[in-house]
Formats: structure tokens, C-alpha cells, sequence
């Protein structure tokens, strides 16, 4: 596989008003699969060219990472999906910037299934992060009770709300 | 006749109302020459000031000729004069006052829902404006809190009236409604004026400084709490997922609304959707082409944008007509009676009858453009139950169906 920096720099730029009108499907279409070929290690060095925002221009890794997830979350074959949800996940409660796990979560809200749900339930104990964590796992449902009925006596103040009232929903 | 003696008789007609259907008016003549009946004279509230405000406020007299005094505005902007009085910044604040009878919402569509079911519950009218919703779960909501809570909800378009008193439309809205059309020939091609380009949002903005008077978090409310931008902010906050839809959400329920009476289907979906688009970005409403949506009894609504890729050319317009149906099923349909006319909202607050624009039909328009929306941004075609309101066999297009809210909000 080619250099990850190159292909993803192969993705559409924004225009002079910051948004993405000139963009060619097939060439988004392609830069999605050879990123998909490239497999686990691909998607850790995508991962790496994540910034916080406004902390350096991640645009076209932003997007080509959700590209990813759709796609993986369309095929017949679920084992991508799951791969690709458990590669995300296991860079959850690390020392990657705060921003960054969230984002790999709202990533997981799209594309993860249950095998994702004890990692979402570790960042429910973590303030910056339960929010996210508590929304993709409303979003997955399935073994999402359980993480949250689990984190609940670990936590306090606004984590504990955000818990109560997703156990309340579900 | 004394304030006190207003209240005590409106809150009289509104227990009273949800008791019985009847309805109780006082007569103009038994208060007096000159005096207003209390059924006749609103308080008024007006949630979103912005570009839409005083335009969706001004309705409530301009065109739904209702007596209704402005005893609130409320927007997450006023935080440095906000005085709970007249002027504030919390919803729930307006909502707790007695003396208001209607709301106009116009905030950003990602607090359409939660804001109605508030005013619902709390006893008010709602004239909500377009497009009525963020996800299609939030419709459904709505539409239960105005029945629950027995309110008048009017969604803020009306190119509906107008096509109801059309003849064309009327023979048109009988053989949809019939039954006898059982794959419909018909396809209904909407070109143009979705103002993508327009409402694109961005991608590569970078955070800004909050301005001082904005309350963001309650702004943001039960979206993601994003860093702040301005273009996330008035107006061009339509250009992203977490608010609304692109210029397809903006603009479609004022051209798509007329057609969906039109063709009667106000009280179903489609269940089948197709797009044309290139990959979504996950905040950013971009581009598409076109988006083809067909009803199980065949009908075909189609959304041709013109601002990117190929144009439509599926299938061709096909207005559907008398001869499409054999002698005997024409006669059937021209000895049906023209369909009711529809009632505005003025005269729905005072009759308590449903309006034209009511929750069901704007909850069923706002859901063309949710699932146009769901099938651009998952890259494929969907299917869709009309009945349960889920997709079918693609779990991750369903999860855009019921989205979650950041606490403390919630459906």
C-alpha cells in the first residue's frame, strides 16, 4: 500500500468558503477502499493524522475516517465492520487528546456494534467523554444496559445524570 | 371585564375543552359592545428570534388574523438582557407563564420537537416553523404530545391551502385516496431551488471565542456540544447535521408539503429510497444530485438538485390523472365529494378543529426529507416501514432514525 498520508491527500479540498462542493465520488469511493485494503495498520496510521480542532488540519483524515465507517457499515459481510470497530476502540481511554476519543466514538455510534460496548462503558467513568460514550451506546442498544447499570455506582454529578436518564430511555 | 376575570374564564374553556369536543365561545354581544371574548384574545410567545422570527410571529396576525398581544421572546442570544419578564433565554421559563396561550417556534429545527412537546404539555398552541424536525423519531413525539395534551399544532408553511382549492389537485387527491390505483403510474419530479451550494456547511472551521451574549450549551442544546463557529449560528446553521439538514431539509417541506396533500399522503411514507451523492461528511451537509423516494401503492416522488452530478433521468414526470384509471373506476372517482377544505390556524385555535398543516402531515413531509437525507448520507438504498417508522435491514441507517440527545434532553 502506497503512503496512508498520500492516498487520504487524494480526498476532495474544501473550497473558498471551507466546504466540500468539488467533490468527485469515484475518487472518495477509491481512496475508502485502498484505506480499507490496507487494513488494521492503515487505520491506526489514519488515526494518528487526527487533530484536535484547531489544533492543526486533520480535514481530509476527519472525513476518510467516517467514509470508512459507512462503508464498512453497508457491506455484506460484517467481519470489516467489526474490525474496524474494534481497532477504534481498543484506542479508547489511552493517552490520545480527549477530542480525538470522542470523535473515534462518534465514529463507533455509526459503526460499532456490541462487541464495542464494555470500551464505551470504561469512558463513561471519564467526564470528558461520557456524553459520547452514553449516545453511541443508546445507538447500539445491545449490551448498552449493562455498561451503563455498571459505571453508574462509579460515578456522580453530571456523568450520573447522563447515565440515569439513558438507562431511563432504554 | 378585569384581567382576573379573563383568566378565570379562559382557564374555564381550556379544563373544559378537555372533557368534552364541544366547544364553549362567549359571544361577542353578551360581554358588551367593544369588549374582545376571552376565546378571541391570545397571549403570545415568540421562541427564536432570529432571521425567521418576526416573520413566523407576524403569521399569527398577518395571516392567521388571530387578536394576539407579544408578552414574551425568548432566545438563547439575550443572555445580557434577559429579564425573565418579557426577554429570555430558557424556554422552560416562557412556557411556566399562564397568560400564554400560543407559541411561534423559530428556533434552529433541532429544538423544533423538544419545544413543541413543552408547549404542548403546557397547555399552549403551537405554530412551529419548517422544517418541522431534526430526526424522524422527534415527528412521531410531536405528533403524540398535540394528541395527549388535545393542542392545535400548525407546521409554518402553506403552499397546502393553496392547492386544495385547485380542481386538478382535488381529481388528483381522490384517485390517490380511492384505493383503486394499485401501482401508481404517477412520479412527481421536484427540480431545482434545494439550495445545496447554499447551505453547505463547513468543514475545516476552527474554533472561535463564544460571543458574550450567546448561550451556547443551551444553543447547542440536544445536539452535540460542538466548539464554537460562527457559521454553526443564524442561518447558516443549516448546514450541518447536528441542526438541520442542508438547504434539502430548509427548503423541501415548503415544495414538497402541496404535493404531499396533493397526491394524499399525509398519513404514510415511502418505502424505498434512493440517492444520488457523494460520500456525507460526518458534520457538514454537502452535496447530492437527486433523491428518488417510492410509496408501496407505486406513486414516485423524486428530488432533482441540479447543483451536482448527473441530473435525474430514471424516470419522466407522469402527472397522475383520470386516464390512468379504466371508465368504471372514473366514475367512481368524479361521484366523490371534493375533499374538505382545509382550516387555517386562526380558525383551528378558536374551533379547536384540527388545521390543514397539522402534526401528522407535517411529521410525514418532514420525514421525505429525513429519509432523502438518510439515504444520501449512508451511501445506498433504503427501505422503510411506514407503519413502525424504522428502516429495514440497515441498522446503521436506523440508528439516524431515533438520534440520541445530550442530556438533560430527551424525547
Amino acid at each position: 500500500m502506497a503512503n496512508l498520508t498520500e492516498i487520504v491527500n487524494r480526498l476532495p479540498d474544501p473550497d473558498e468558503r471551507g466546504m466540500l462542493t468539488k467533490i468527485d465520488k469515484s475518487v472518495v469511493d477509491g481512496v475508502t477502499r485502498e484505506i480499507h485494503r490496507g487494513g488494521r495498520d492503515a487505520l491506526l496510521a489514519l488515526i494518528d493524522l487526527l487533530r484536535e480542532p484547531g489544533r492543526g488540519d486533520d480535514v481530509k483524515p476527519h472525513y476518510a475516517l467516517h467514509c470508512l465507517a459507512i462503508h464498512l457499515g453497508g457491506l455484506d459481510d460484517d467481519a470489516p465492520r467489526r474490525a474496524f470497530a474494534e481497532t477504534l476502540a481498543s484506542q479508547l481511554g489511552g493517552s490520545r487528546p480527549k477530542a480525538v476519543q470522542s470523535y473515534l466514538i462518534e465514529q463507533l455510534q455509526v459503526a460499532g456494534g456490541p462487541e464495542v460496548a464494555p470500551a464505551l462503558g470504561r469512558c463513561l467513568t471519564d467526564e470528558d467523554l461520557v456524553q459520547p460514550a452514553a449516545s453511541a451506546l443508546f445507538a447500539i442498544r445491545r449490551g448498552a444496559a449493562q455498561q451503563f447499570r455498571g459505571a453508574l455506582p462509579k460515578t456522580k454529578g453530571r456523568a450520573r445524570d447522563i447515565i440515569q436518564q439513558n438507562l431511563k430511555l432504554l | 371585564m378585569t384581567r382576573s376575570n379573563r383568566i378565570t374564564r379562559r382557564k374555564f374553556i381550556q379544563s373544559s375543552l378537555a372533557a368534552s369536543a364541544a366547544v364553549t365561545l362567549v359571544p361577542r354581544h353578551v360581554l358588551g359592545r367593544g369588549q374582545t371574548p376571552p376565546s378571541e384574545t391570545f397571549g403570545g410567545a415568540l421562541i427564536g428570534c432570529g432571521g425567521r422570527g418576526g416573520g413566523t410571529y407576524g403569521d399569527l396576525k398577518n395571516r392567521h388574523k388571530l387578536d394576539v398581544k407579544l408578552l414574551a421572546k425568548c432566545d438563547v442570544k439575550f443572555l445580557d438582557r434577559a429579564d425573565n419578564k418579557t426577554v429570555y433565554t430558557d424556554f422552560r421559563r416562557v412556557l411556566e407563564r399562564k397568560d400564554i396561550d400560543i407559541v411561534a417556534i423559530a428556533t434552529p429545527p433541532h429544538w423544533h420537537a423538544l419545544i413543541s412537546i413543552a408547549a404542548c404539555q403546557a397547555g399552549k398552541d403551537v405554530l412551529c416553523e419548517k422544517p418541522m424536525t431534526r430526526f424522524i423519531a422527534e415527528g412521531r413525539a410531536v405528533v403524540n404530545a398535540v394528541k395527549k395534551n388535545n393542542r392545535i399544532f400548525q407546521i409554518g408553511t402553506y403552499g397546502r391551502f393553496g392547492a386544495c382549492r385547485s380542481r386538478t389537485s382535488q381529481t388528483i387527491h381522490n384517485i390517490m385516496k380511492s384505493g383503486l390505483v394499485k401501482n401508481s403510474p404517477g412520479v412527481h419530479v421536484v427540480r431545482d431551488n434545494f439550495k445545496v451550494r447554499q447551505w453547505s456547511g463547513m468543514v475545516n472551521a476552527r474554533p472561535r471565542p463564544v460571543p458574550k451574549n450567546l448561550d451556547w450549551d443551551m444553543y447547542c442544546g440536544p445536539s452535540p456540544l460542538r466548539p464554537y463557529h460562527p457559521h454553526r449560528f443564524g442561518g447558516s446553521h443549516r448546514g450541518y447535521w447536528d441542526y438541520e439538514g442542508g438547504g434539502l431539509a430548509d427548503m423541501s417541506q415548503h415544495f414538497l408539503d402541496p404535493v404531499q396533500w396533493i397526491y394524499a399522503k399525509d398519513a404514510t411514507s415511502p418505502v424505498e429510497i434512493e440517492a444520488s451523492a457523494p460520500p456525507a461528511h460526518p458534520e457538514a451537509c454537502g452535496m447530492w444530485a437527486w433523491v428518488e423516494l417510492k410509496y408501496a401503492d407505486g406513486f414516485t416522488l423524486v428530488f432533482d438538485s441540479r447543483e451536482w452530478g448527473k441530473t435525474y433521468d430514471r424516470k419522466k414526470d407522469h402527472r397522475v390523472s383520470l386516464d390512468d384509471l379504466p371508465e368504471a373506476d372514473r366514475k367512481k372517482i368524479e361521484a366523490m365529494p371534493a375533499p374538505a377544505p382545509l382550516i387555517e390556524f386562526g380558525e383551528a385555535v378558536k374551533t379547536r378543529q384540527q388545521p390543514g398543516g397539522h402534526a401528522e402531515a407535517a411529521h410525514r413531509c418532514a420525514t421525505l426529507m429525513h429519509l432523502a437525507n438518510l439515504a444520501i448520507r449512508v451511501g445506498r438504498k433504503i427501505r422503510f416501514d411506514p407503519v413502525r417508522e424504522q428502516i429495514i435491514g440497515d441498522e446503521q441507517a436506523n440508528r439516524l432514525v431515533n438520534q440520541p440527545m445530550r442530556a438533560p434532553w430527551h424525547l
